[in-house]
C-alpha cells in the first residue's frame, strides 16, 4: 500500500489492518508525521510536532495489540488536537505569545479519553488567537490543503486542514459560533459540533462560557461518530456536561434516510449573502436527500434574523471577561484585532447581554417548535468557499461567516457540516445539518447517508 | 426604540467606565464597532419582551442532568 492510500484510510479499515498485522501503529504513524513533516512549511498546521512521543505511544499501542490487548477503536490511530486543549507536560499556546511556553499540568477531558483508548498523539494544531477570531502573525496563518493562497478557515484551521491532508485520522477542536464547522466546510471534511454539554469542556481554555462546544473534525462520518462515541459523556469535571446516556453512534448510521423530514432553513437558502455557486451546490445536495428518501419541507425561524447581533453580544462580553487579566496586563501581547474584540466586549451595557440571553431562550423554542414537525434542518454551512484571509468577527463579512454556523451556538443544538461539493473557485462546500438536542445520531445518520450517496469524500487536495 | 449614538469620545468614556484607558485612535477604531453592536442591541431589546418567557436566562440545562464539580486551575 502506498503512503497516500494509507494516509487516506478511514478509521475502521485502518484498525482492521492493525488487527490482521497487514499495517503497524508505528508504520501508519511515521506515515503520518512524515507528511507532517513535508507539508508543514506550506500549510503551516502544527504549532507543536510530537514525533519522539507519537511514536512512543504507537510502538505501546503495537506491543498492546501483539499481547492480545484491545482497548477500543481507537487504539494505534494518530490524531491531533487544536492548540487549545490542555496535554499536560506537552506545550499549549492557545496561539497567542501569551501562552508562548506554557506547560499544562493537566490534560483536557476529551483529549484524555482518546488518549486512554491508544490513540496517538501527532501533535497540536495551528488556531486563531484564543480560539477568537484572528490569526497572531506570530504563529501565522494555517493555509488551505485545496488552495495555499487561501485561509483553511478557523478557528480550528490547523485541525481541519491537517485531517484534509492526511496528517492524522481526526483531531478535536472547538466551536463558539462555527469554529469547527466552518474550516470543516472550507477544507472539505467533517466537522461535529454536538449539543452544548455533550463533551467536556474541562482543559479547554473558554472563549465564551455559553457559547464554547468541545467537537470533532475527521474525514467521513463513521470517523466522526467514532470519535464522538468516545470522548461524549459526563465528566464530573465540568459542571456543565451532560448525564445522558451516549448511544453507539456508529451503529445508527445505517438505515437509510427514508421518511426523515428534513427541514430547509429558506432564510439561509436564500439570503442575498450566499456567494455564486454556494446556493447551487446546495440545492443541489438538498435534492440528493430528497432522492434518498427524505421529506423536504420549508421551515421559517421568527427570530432568526436577529442571530448575527446575538452572537456577538453574547460573545464579545463573555470573552473580555475571561481575558480580563491578560487584557489588562499585557494588552500589546495580543494580535491587534484580537485585542480589539476584547476591548469592545468591555463596552456592552450589561442589560443587552441580559436581553440576548433571553432572546437565546426565545430563539430555542422557535428551533425545538420547528423539530416537532422535521427531524433536522440543512442549509449552507458558510456563504462562500474559503476566502485568502480569516474575516474579522465583529464586521461584515465576519458576520456573513458565521450567520449560519452560529444559531447553533446560541441554541445548543447540535449541527453538522459534510462536504457536499466544490464551488466556482474549486474549494470544497459544507452543507450543515443540525437537529434537535441531543439528536447526534440522527445527524449523522442523514449526513452518513448523504456521504456515501455522493462520495465527496473520498477527493482529496493535491499536496 | 432607543437612540444610538456612539462617537470617539463616548468609546472613550465608556471604556473608562469599564477600567480600561484607550488612546483617541484606538477610540476611533472602536466607536464605528460598538456603534453598530448598540444599534442592533437597541433591535433585540425593541421586542416585546412582557411576560413572554418564564426563564429569563439561556438554560440549555433543559436537557442536561449534570452537576459535577467546576475546577478551576
Amino acid at each position: 500500500m502506498n503512503p497516500e492510500e494509507l494516509l487516506y484510510l478511514d478509521i475502521t479499515t485502518l484498525g482492521r489492518l492493525y488487527r490482521t498485522r497487514a499495517v503497524s501503529p508505528v508504520e501508519a504513524t511515521l506515515a503520518a508525521l512524515d507528511r507532517i513533516e513535508r507539508c508543514q512549511s506550506k500549510l503551516n498546521a502544527f504549532i507543536t510536532l510530537l514525533r519522539e512521543e507519537a511514536l512512543a505511544q504507537a510502538r505501546r499501542a503495537e506491543a498492546d495489540f501483539l499481547a492480545g490487548i484491545d482497548r477500543g477503536l481507537l487504539q494505534g490511530i494518530p490524531i491531533s488536537l487544536k492548540d487549545i486543549f490542555d496535554t499536560a507536560g506537552i506545550r499549549t499556546t492557545a496561539g497567542s505569545p501569551h501562552w508562548r511556553e506554557r506547560i499544562p499540568t493537566h490534560t483536557a477531558t476529551s483529549a484524555q479519553r482518546l488518549l486512554d483508548q491508544g490513540a496517538v498523539l501527532l501533535g497540536k494544531c495551528n488556531l486563531l488567537e484564543f480560539a477568537y477570531g484572528i490569526v497572531h502573525p506570530e504563529f501565522g496563518q494555517c493555509n488551505n490543503p485545496w488552495n495555499l493562497q487561501r485561509t483553511s478557515g478557523g478557528s480550528s484551521s490547523g485541525s481541519s486542514a491537517s485531517v484534509a491532508a492526511g496528517m492524522g485520522w481526526g483531531s478535536l477542536g472547538t466551536d463558539t459560533g462555527g469554529s469547527i464547522r466552518i474550516p470543516a466546510a472550507y477544507c472539505g471534511v467533517v466537522g461535529l459540533k454536538p449539543t452544548y454539554g455533550r463533551v467536556s469542556r474541562y482543559g479547554v481554555f473558554p472563549l465564551s462560557w455559553s457559547l464554547d462546544h468541545v467537537g470533532t473534525l475527521a474525514r467521513t462520518v463513521e470517523d466522526t461518530a467514532i470519535l464522538l462515541g468516545v470522548i461524549a459523556g459526563y465528566d464530573p469535571l465540568d459542571a456543565t456536561s451532560s448525564r445522558e446516556s451516549v448511544p453507539n453512534y456508529r451503529e445508527s448510521l445505517e438505515g437509510g434516510i427514508r421518511g426523515l423530514r428534513v427541514g430547509v432553513l429558506e432564510q439561509h437558502m436564500n439570503h442575498p449573502d450566499l456567494r455564486p455557486g454556494v446556493a447551487e451546490a446546495t440545492w443541489q445536495a438538498v435534492k440528493e436527500l430528497e432522492a434518498l428518501g427524505a421529506v423536504l419541507k420549508p421551515i421559517d425561524i421568527p427570530s432568526l434574523e436577529l442571530a448575527d447581533a446575538a452572537m456577538l453580544i453574547a460573545i464579545l462580553p463573555e470573552a473580555t471577561a475571561i481575558h480580563e487579566r491578560m487584557l489588562r496586563e499585557a494588552p500589546e501581547k495580543y494580535a491587534d484585532m484580537t485585542r480589539q474584540q476584547l476591548e469592545l466586549g468591555a463596552l456592552l451595557p450589561a442589560v443587552d447581554y441580559l436581553r440576548v440571553q433571553q432572546f437565546r431562550t426565545r430563539l430555542l423554542g422557535e428551533f425545538l417548535e420547528a423539530f416537532r414537525e422535521v427531524d433536522v434542518l440543512v442549509n449552507p454551512c458558510v456563504a462562500f468557499e474559503a476566502p485568502a484571509e480569516d474575516p474579522v468577527v465583529a464586521a461584515g463579512e465576519g458576520s456573513d461567516e458565521a450567520r449560519r454556523t452560529g444559531p447553533y451556538n446560541l441554541t445548543g443544538l447540535p449541527a453538522v457540516s459534510v462536504p457536499c461539493g466544490f464551488g466556482p473557485a474549486q474549494m470544497p462546500l459544507g452543507l450543515q445539518i443540525a437537529g434537535a438536542p441531543l439528536a447526534e445520531a440522527t445527524i449523522l445518520r442523514a449526513a452518513y447517508a448523504f456521504e456515501q450517496s455522493t462520495g465527496w469524500y473520498r477527493r482529496h487536495p493535491a499536496l | 426604540m432607543r437612540e444610538v449614538k456612539v462617537d470617539a469620545q463616548m468609546t472613550g468614556l465608556l471604556a473608562r467606565l469599564a477600567g480600561y484607558e484607550l488612546f483617541p485612535e484606538r477610540c476611533s477604531r472602536l466607536s464605528p464597532e460598538i456603534g453598530w453592536i448598540l444599534k442592533e442591541a437597541a433591535r433585540i431589546g425593541a421586542i416585546d419582551w412582557t411576560g413572554v418567557e418564564p426563564a429569563n436566562v439561556f438554560n440549555p440545562g433543559v436537557w442536561q442532568t449534570g452537576g459535577g464539580k467546576n475546577h478551576l486551575r
